[in-house]
């Protein structure tokens, strides 16, 4: 298992593990379709070790997170 | 009879539009999530009853204060029934939330909305099959068009429903019932104790306070599960919209690369997202002030100076009415009124491009290429919203920052939005940008604006460490709507529904204030009609004089009208063209004598700065909820402005500036 962050740009990934990010985060990640299992891939990094935008690949949903979150998502390649 | 009918969806789904669509009034409609920030009430259409359009969410355990109110909404107003409204396209996610709202059992309808986008993203929902799993009456609609709008209004239902019931397998179920006896609760009420073993705030804070043993029954349960009860309930609830939407969506057709992801490939571009976003900025001013404002302001001062000034004087030559009254009317309310109401236009087009910079989807954006420099000082990218929406007013602005989750970074936005430059203080920059600045006006205001910006950081850094330096946490989590081209009549209607309010102003406010203002001019301690320098508004304006000195703009003029620019910061410009008695276009002729470039300057960061209008007082007392914070968020601009000016005024001298 390796990091969200280690991910190369589009590249889809599972995501599994959520468990070690902030409560509120995981949360919100979830109700937006960003569950443990389902797929999705890096669109974006923002200069300066800003925020990716990362896609549910199936739902066709976007959101921003930071890299320090994207870090602590654990994800393996299908 | 009025019934009150609830909007709730997931942010984004269309919900201000369709309230736009069923009642007479106009809220604002925005495409990024939060933009509704209260909640608004309209009257519907043929007066059944009044909608009320809340914040959006997508689940109902609040994380942000504007969450709070839907929790808050549901379980503690009256209402006697809602529509939810999902969004076609992301139909999986929608109903996570339109489950927990089945589950409650209350009076409920269902809009599905955005089925045009839906259809071109090749999915199908058949609404036969949904009606059937759901046991609701659901209709597609277009909010955007106001195709099925009617019909879901004509079809509007209030009887009782039965709470719908998802089995979350034998240990939860015996929980849930464990929880209801503990409790006291019915079978009814069933959604309260799965809201509370799902770990919703609000219902948790409750429960746990008036029966503690509910906590030990959840973890009892946790031991069973072998793992939180909450994460067994989110998959149950998977794994059912899973299977609903295997049931009735039927999709087709491979992905392509969307016009969103196009824009996206620019405006958010690693290296040009910052840049084009200042530019956007930019052409924002530019537009509004060089090409669009500026000429639409003097074709309404040249009418209000010319044949209105002069059809009133003769008008009340003509009926013999004494020179106090003229002189009230022509040099108090015209020159008071219309010195405020000729930048309308410029107000209008700045609201206009803020509403399209809402409602195209763009304002997500930001958050990501501010974020970093937000973190900076302590705040997060989204604050950055309410800080541009402060731009129309500081008082929406200011409302807009509950979509600031975190409490910390909540207050500091408020506390920061006083210096983000409003729409009223634009006249104030107009008359003396126009008079010292004439070639290069944009390019001076914006200046005003990035100043605002950057002792605004300044001062959320400080506030930060002040606050909390210890704590650190902080939220980020930004959902990405896909563009939208917004919509010709909506945003014209959100345009208005702005600006409007500086209009209304216009006629009450201003209007009452340049009476007062002129009969502060015109008395003094020798009594009526004393020549200008010996009236009351001298001498209280000379008083505040002398302590402007060395800021460059000592006279008791200035003095004046920044005493009075607290009621609204565009009455500044009122109280100079009434100290002045002249109209707009000759108000700038008045102040080259007594200003410089330099100074001008120095005054209109003072007027960006000083103190938030008594509007925003009000507002920020209500936010912050303390008495001792809203003073500290009032006054400590008045310091940061005088420290401003003066180093302005006095290193601008050094180098030899005037
Ligand atoms: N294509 C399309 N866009 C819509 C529809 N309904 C609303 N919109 C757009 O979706 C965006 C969000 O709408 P809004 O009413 O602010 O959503 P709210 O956040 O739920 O109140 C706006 O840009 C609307 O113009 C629709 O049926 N079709
Ligand atoms: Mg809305």
């Amino acid at each position: 298992m390796s990091s969200l962050l280690a991910m190369p740009l589009h590249q889809p990934v599972l995501i599994s593990d959520l468990t070690r990010i902030d409560d509120r985060l995981r949360r919100r990640m979830i109700a937006l379709g960003f569950y443990e299992g389902c797929s999705v891939r890096i669109k974006r990094r923002a200069i300066f070790s800003g925020p990716l935008t990362i896609e549910q690949i199936e739902h066709q949903q976007m959101i921003a997170i930071r890299r320090c979150d994207a870090e602590q998502i654990g994800v393996i390649v299908p | 009879m009025t019934q009150r009918i609830a909007l709730i969806g997931n942010p984004n789904t269309g919900k201000t539009s369709l309230f736009n669509r069923l009642t007479g009034s106009f809220a604002h409609v925005g495409n990024w999530a939060g933009v509704t920030i209260e909640q608004k009430i309209g009257q519907l259409h043929g007066n059944i009853g009044q909608l009320i359009d809340l914040p959006g969410v997508y689940d109902l355990d609040p994380l942000s204060a504007d969450e709070a109110i839907v929790s808050r909404f549901l379980l503690q107003e009256p209402f006697d029934g809602m529509f939810n409204i999902i969004d076609a396209s992301q139909f999986e996610r929608n109903l996570q939330l339109t489950l927990q709202l089945l589950e409650m059992g209350r009076p409920l309808q269902i809009g599905l909305n955005m089925v045009d986008v839906a259809e071109g993203r090749g999915i199908h929902i058949n609404l036969e099959r949904l009606k059937e799993r759901l046991d609701v009456d659901v209709f597609p609609i277009t909010a955007r068009t106001g195709a099925g709008c009617e019909v879901l209004l004509s079809s509007l239902r209030t009887t009782p429903r039965e709470p719908f019931v998802l089995d979350y397998g034998e240990e939860t179920e015996q929980a849930i019932q464990q929880i209801l006896e503990a409790t006291g609760l019915g079978e009814r009420d069933r959604w309260v104790a799965i809201q509370y073993l799902a770990g919703n705030r609000v219902i948790s804070e409750q429960l746990e306070s008036s029966t503690p043993t509910v906590n030990e029954i959840r973890k009892a349960l946790e031991v069973k599960l072998g793992r939180f009860a909450h994460a067994h309930i989110t998959e149950r609830r998977r794994d059912w919209t899973k299977d609903v939407r295997h049931h009735v969506v039927d999709q087709q057709g491979a992905q392509q690369a969307t016009v969103t992801d196009r824009i996206d490939a620019v405006v958010t571009h690693p290296i040009w997202g910052l840049p084009i976003f200042f530019t956007v900025l930019y052409a924002l001013f530019h537009i509004t002030f060089n090409w669009i404002g500026a000429p639409l302001s003097d074709l309404l001062d040249g009418f209000l100076s010319g044949p209105v000034t002069s059809g009133t004087s003769s008008l009340l030559q003509l009926l013999g009415t004494s020179s106090f009254i003229q002189a009230l009317l022509i040099d108090g309310v015209i020159a008071g009124v219309g010195g405020v109401l000729v930048f309308v236009p410029q107000i209008f087009v700045l609201f206009f491009f803020i509403s399209f910079l809402e409602d195209s989807g763009y304002m997500a954006r930001v958050a990501i290429v501010m974020d970093r420099f937000m973190q900076l000082v302590g705040l997060n990218g989204k604050s950055f919203i309410p800080m541009i929406i402060g731009f129309g007013c500081n008082v929406p602005g200011i409302m807009a920052a509950r979509t600031v989750e975190e409490e910390r970074e909540r207050l500091v936005t408020i506390f920061i939005s006083p210096f983000m430059s409003c729409s009223a203080r634009l006249p104030i920059y107009a008359v003396f940008a126009a008079s010292f600045f004439a070639s290069n006006q944009a390019l001076v205001v914006l200046s005003l604006y990035m100043l605002g910006i950057v002792l605004a950081l300044i001062a959320a850094k400080i506030f930060t460490s002040v606050l909390a330096a210890e704590d650190r946490n902080s939220l980020f989590i930004v959902e990405q709507p896909p563009y939208r081209v917004p919509q010709g009549l909506t945003l014209w209607r959100s345009t208005w529904q702005k600006a409007k309010g500086f209009v209304r102003k216009a006629g009450t406010f201003i209007f009452g204030g340049s009476v007062f203002i002129w009969l502060l001019a015109y008395s003094g301690p020798a009594g009526m009609d004393v020549p200008m320098n010996e009236s009351f508004l001298a001498m209280v304006g000379g008083v505040v004089a002398t302590l402007l000195v060395p800021l460059g703009f000592g006279t008791w003029q200035a003095g004046a009208s920044l005493i009075t620019g607290f009621l609204a910061k565009e009455v500044v410009v009122s109280t100079m063209a009434i100290i002045y008695a002249v109209s707009e276009s000759d108000l700038s002729a008045s102040l080259l004598p007594v200003f410089t470039p330099l100074s001008a300057y120095s005054f209109m960061a003072f007027v960006l700065l000083y103190v938030p209008c008594l509007a925003t007082v009000a507002v920020i007392r209500r936010e912050v909820g303390s008495a001792k914070l809203t003073w500290v968020a009032s006054l400590y601009g008045l310091g940061v402005a005088y420290v401003v000016s003066l180093m302005i005024y006095q290193i601008g001298r050094l180098f030899g500036l005037s």
